[in-house]
């Protein structure tokens, strides 16, 4: 079975890690999140790499985690629920930790889980029809996971806006309050993405290592184990709860969850 | 004179909770009852199972136009104690507001200043109309707003704190967005408009997780204000009111003139 994560490694030591799910809009199920982690733990061990590349196959980057992989918790026990749970966390966990700069190409819009993809990485690129929206509390979730890296990245006050909210918001805004670093028209979004990879080949390798652990450690809220176990705890608890199991059974009956009606 | 309450609050079938600070003949100044009202309204709503967001406004042609000045005035010559009182009502007030574990939303027209600032910055979301005019003006008096600092810092940014707080400079509603204090841009009188989608958008996720999600920010952004460090706010700003500076900032208030520190001023 081929793998869902497409590797790359071109001869200035770019690599290329493309989610390759288009059918599921790239959504994130565990051998996406194994392979992503895996293809990290491999750069982590090259040190000829000099940048990475974050893609997705298809017309839109990623939709968020699949809805079959979030469905399994209602059948497992607390345990699995949770190793779950910190499988997604170290997935992010392993693109913010990575000591090589790390870029996002984003075509068409991030949500919920796709956002903290692209919440984990350094640069972000993304076309100008992209959408964005951190949707987890829509479904009874909490966006807990992305918390360490978008509280960093947007800040906190956006955060407390569109992580409660949900709301959609265009690229012009994401690139407002610093989700994403730069626009560009779809037909552009290759070129964009490869004078990114192009100043980083640029600057010195030893001086981007030193930088980026300097500008992690000095990131607040630091993206520490005690953070990342805090949001793993309000995560499982939310994938296994009750307004979960709601939220995922009023999607699949193609009508609005209990709350957004107001009726028992 | 009116029996009207200094705050109003309605609670709508969907729980919304609509507080209205309702003092328009003073551009909604506060005094020791709105505090109060504040205070333990926070804390009523954010007990209140029916109530799912609170949204904060102001009656008459303002937002909130900061602290009454006569009611700190007559306050600053009462006794050290009763001063330590007021401030920690007034830091109390904000911290309930803050704390709240449901989402908080302000609405913000014409004047928001000094303590104003700190209810809007307290809240999760701001939507201001462009009319909406901002100041952090306590120096300006020879007071000091401390105990709004830690929200003012986490919303605005401490760059643009360290700024308006210190010139006491007006700021415009696109100045406020600009800078992501304000959220939200609507026209003089849209606020009810804008508001809708960003309410709606709030009821259709999980209360719960709504909950959840709002206390592992503050969790990991680390905004709780432990009670030691907000009688150190409230004492700090008892004894800035209960100075020589206070007394002749409040007075020249009073008198409509400058104060003496500023270079030309009859005293």
């Amino acid at each position: 079975m081929s793998s869902p994560v497409l590797e790359t490694r071109d001869s200035r030591g770019v690599v290329t890690l493309t989610i390759d799910r288009p059918a599921q809009r790239n959504a994130l199920d565990s051998v996406v999140m194994d392979a992503m982690t895996a293809a990290f733990a491999g750069v982590a061990a090259d040190a000829s790499v000099r940048a990475v590349v974050i893609a997705g196959a298809g017309p839109v980057f990623c939709a968020g985690v699949d809805f079959g992989w979030l469905r399994q918790a209602q059948a497992q026990d607390g345990a699995a629920n949770r190793a779950d749970s910190e499988k997604l966390a170290a997935m992010y966990q392993a693109i913010d930790a990575c000591t090589r700069p790390v870029v996002a190409r984003v075509q068409g819009g991030a949500w919920a889980g796709g956002c903290s993809l692209i919440a984990a990485c350094d640069v972000v690129v993304a076309d100008d029809n992209a959408r964005f929206a951190i949707t987890e509390a829509r479904i009874g979730l909490t966006p807990s996971l992305m918390l360490p890296y978008m509280i960093g990245r947007v800040g906190l006050r956006q955060v407390r806006r569109y992580c409660l909210t949900g709301e959609t918001f265009d690229v012009e805004t994401a690139r407002r309050i610093s989700l994403v670093s730069k626009v560009v028209p779809e037909a552009s979004l290759d070129a964009a993405v490869a004078d990114v990879v192009d100043a980083l080949l640029h600057c010195a390798p030893d001086s981007l290592l030193q930088t980026k652990a300097l500008v992690r450690e000095w990131t607040r809220p630091p993206a520490s184990d005690a953070a990342i176990g805090l949001a793993v705890d309000a995560f499982a608890a939310g994938r296994g709860g009750d307004e979960a199991r709601e939220g995922l059974s009023a999607r699949d009956g193609a009508r609005p969850p209990q709350w957004a009606t107001g009726s028992d | 004179m009116t029996d009207e309450p200094v705050v109003l609050c309605d609670i709508d079938a969907r729980g919304v909770a609509m507080v209205t600070i309702n003092r328009p003949r003073v551009n909604n100044a506060y005094n020791g009852e709105v505090v109060d009202a504040l205070l333990e309204g926070a804390l009523a709503l954010d007990a209140d199972p029916n109530v799912r967001l609170v949204v904060i406004r102001g009656n008459g042609r303002h937002f909130q136009a900061g602290a009454d000045l006569k009611w700190l005035k007559a306050v600053s010559a009462q006794s050290v104690e009763e001063n330590i009182e007021v401030s920690r009502r007034t830091t109390n007030a904000i911290r309930n507001l803050d704390n709240c574990s449901k989402p908080t939303l302000a609405l913000v027209h014409g004047g928001c200043f000094g303590g104003g600032t700190g209810i809007a910055a307290a809240c999760d979301i701001v939507i201001a109309s462009e009319d909406a005019v901002f100041s952090i003006a306590e120096a300006r008096w020879g007071v000091m707003a401390g105990p709004i600092f830690p929200q003012l810092n986490a919303a605005m940014g401490s760059h643009n704190v360290r700024r308006y707080a210190q010139t006491c400079e007006r700021f415009t509603a696109a100045e406020a967005w600009e800078m992501g204090f304000v959220h939200e841009l609507c026209p003089v009188g849209g606020l009810d408009d804008a508001a809708a989608p960003v309410i709606a958008a709030i009821l259709s996720n999980g209360p719960n997780a709504v909950t959840a999600t709002k206390g592992l920010i503050r969790d990991l952004a680390g905004l709780e204000i432990d009670d030691e460090a907000g009688e150190s706010l409230a004492r700090g700003h008892a004894a800035k009111r209960l100075s020589a500076e206070a007394s002749e900032g409040l007075t020249s208030f009073a008198e409509k003139r400058e104060a003496a520190w500023y270079p030309g001023a009859a005293s």
